[in-house]
């Protein structure tokens, strides 16, 4: 009798390919009611917004001195990045920073429950963000332009990128750079109108992808690729085969008219774990030891004169 | 706008791998002062190897985690073509981690 155990019954099945719907629009109105039916329902959802919409109206106020009493009221909400933040010189730099990170830490806190400013945004080594205490959600932020995009999942892990539509690849030292032979190969054969678009679309799926595995800029574009023009889009090795399996899920939009977005989601095939406030994930173990440490602090405070 | 920047950049690395002297702009950051994006980074390279080729071919994946700033670049590329001449970009390793929020 055969000991041997078929894999497929000790791993999870990969789940049926991700459903995502299109990105939703937020300010910081919301709509996060629809954010978190979108999530509740897929488990994944694209939040995208406009620069302008999530730049506090301090921030465009003229003056060192007004500026930076607005830098000081942003302290709380920014955490860890303030510093960081506030040693920004590059103006434009500065302001997309800065309204990415509310708007993350806005939608987090919509689909966790919480303040956004009890969102404690943290980095990976490799600078991947996480939500500290809160491994069950994966997010994900990129931000062009006057565009912002946000990817939050709790089934796997989760990239995004946008890239404007008229970004010029064909013919720049960037298209070497990024095509695998393959790729370079069904590139060729595309109306030359169209092999712009194309490689936008190639390129912000493999930083999406690059991104959900942590990598970012450190993994080489040009070892793995994908089938432009392909119905279901799969990673594939430099030779055109496969190279991952129905884990992943790839996606691309058109969004506000002008920007190429697309989507990275791998899914651990572990099921739903729908309730994701933030009440009900933090780790029972470092709730107990967080109280500890806030008892022994008050009890110090009263004891000391 | 960045076609401009990059050359600047670019002169200032150059200028400074051939006098020995540090760079005018050694500490400008790419992204926090300069505003270099993922694909201008990738530009910026191969401008790099262009008016540089003893730099041989240089791979953003491979120096993306060494690029502080200028002054930090350009000692990465001043040290690694000393050592080990045009291939040095190959025996590159990771750095300090800060590749992906140039990314976003």
């Amino acid at each position: 009798m055969s000991t041997a155990v078929a894999a497929s019954s000790v791993l999870p099945a990969p789940a049926a390919l991700a459903v995502l719907s299109e990105p939703v629009l937020v300010t910081p109105a919301g709509p996060w009611d629809t954010v978190r039916r979108e999530l509740a329902e897929h488990a994944s959802v694209v939040l995208y917004a406009q620069l302008g919409d999530w730049l506090p109206e301090s921030q465009q106020d003229e003056g060192e001195s007004a500026q930076a009493e607005a830098d000081s009221a942003l302290a709380p909400l920014l955490g860890r990045d303030f510093e960081r933040y506030r040693g920004m010189t590059n103006q434009d730099v500065r302001a997309r920073f800065l309204a990415s990170r509310l708007l993350l830490k806005y939608a987090a806190g919509a689909v966790l429950e919480a303040r956004p400013a009890d969102i404690d945004l943290a980095y990976k080594p490799g600078g991947r963000p996480y939500l500290r205490g809160c491994d069950q959600v994966d997010i994900s932020l990129s931000h062009t332009a006057d565009l912002l995009v946000v990817g939050v999942t709790r089934r796997g892990w989760i990239g995004v990128d946008a890239e404007l539509d008229s970004r010029r690849l064909q013919g720049s030292a960037v298209e070497r750079q990024i095509c695998t032979p393959h790729e370079t190969e069904l590139i060729s054969r595309i109306d030359p109108r169209r092999r712009n678009s194309t490689l936008v679309r190639l390129w912000t799926l493999k930083e999406a992808y690059s991104k959900a595995i942590g990598q970012g800029l450190r993994f080489r574009f040009t070892e793995f690729g994908f089938a432009p023009g392909a119905q279901r889009m799969q990673v594939l090795r430099p030779d055109g085969t496969p190279g991952a399996g129905d884990e992943w899920s790839f996606r691309t939009w058109t969004v506000a008219g002008d920007y190429t977005v697309s989507v990275a989601l791998f899914d651990f095939g572990f099921g739903d774990t729908a309730d994701i406030a933030a009440q009900t994930m933090l780790d029972e173990g470092m709730v107990d030891a967080l109280l500890r440490e806030a008892r022994r602090a008050e009890s110090h405070r009263r004891t000391t004169p | 706008m960045s076609e401009l920047l990059l050359d600047r950049v670019a002169d200032d690395i150059v200028a400074a791998l051939e006098s020995g002297l540090p760079p005018a702009n050694e500490h400008s950051r790419l992204y926090e002062d300069l505003g270099m994006d993922s694909l201008m980074l990738m530009e910026f390279m191969h401008l790099l190897s262009e008016r540089r080729p003893a730099l041989g071919d240089l791979l953003l994946p491979d120096i993306v985690s060494h690029m502080a700033d200028i002054g930090t670049l350009t000692d990465l590329l001043r040290a690694a073509t000393q050592d080990t001449g045009p291939q040095a970009a190959q025996s590159w390793g990771t750095g300090d981690g800060t590749g992906q929020e140039r990314a976003a």
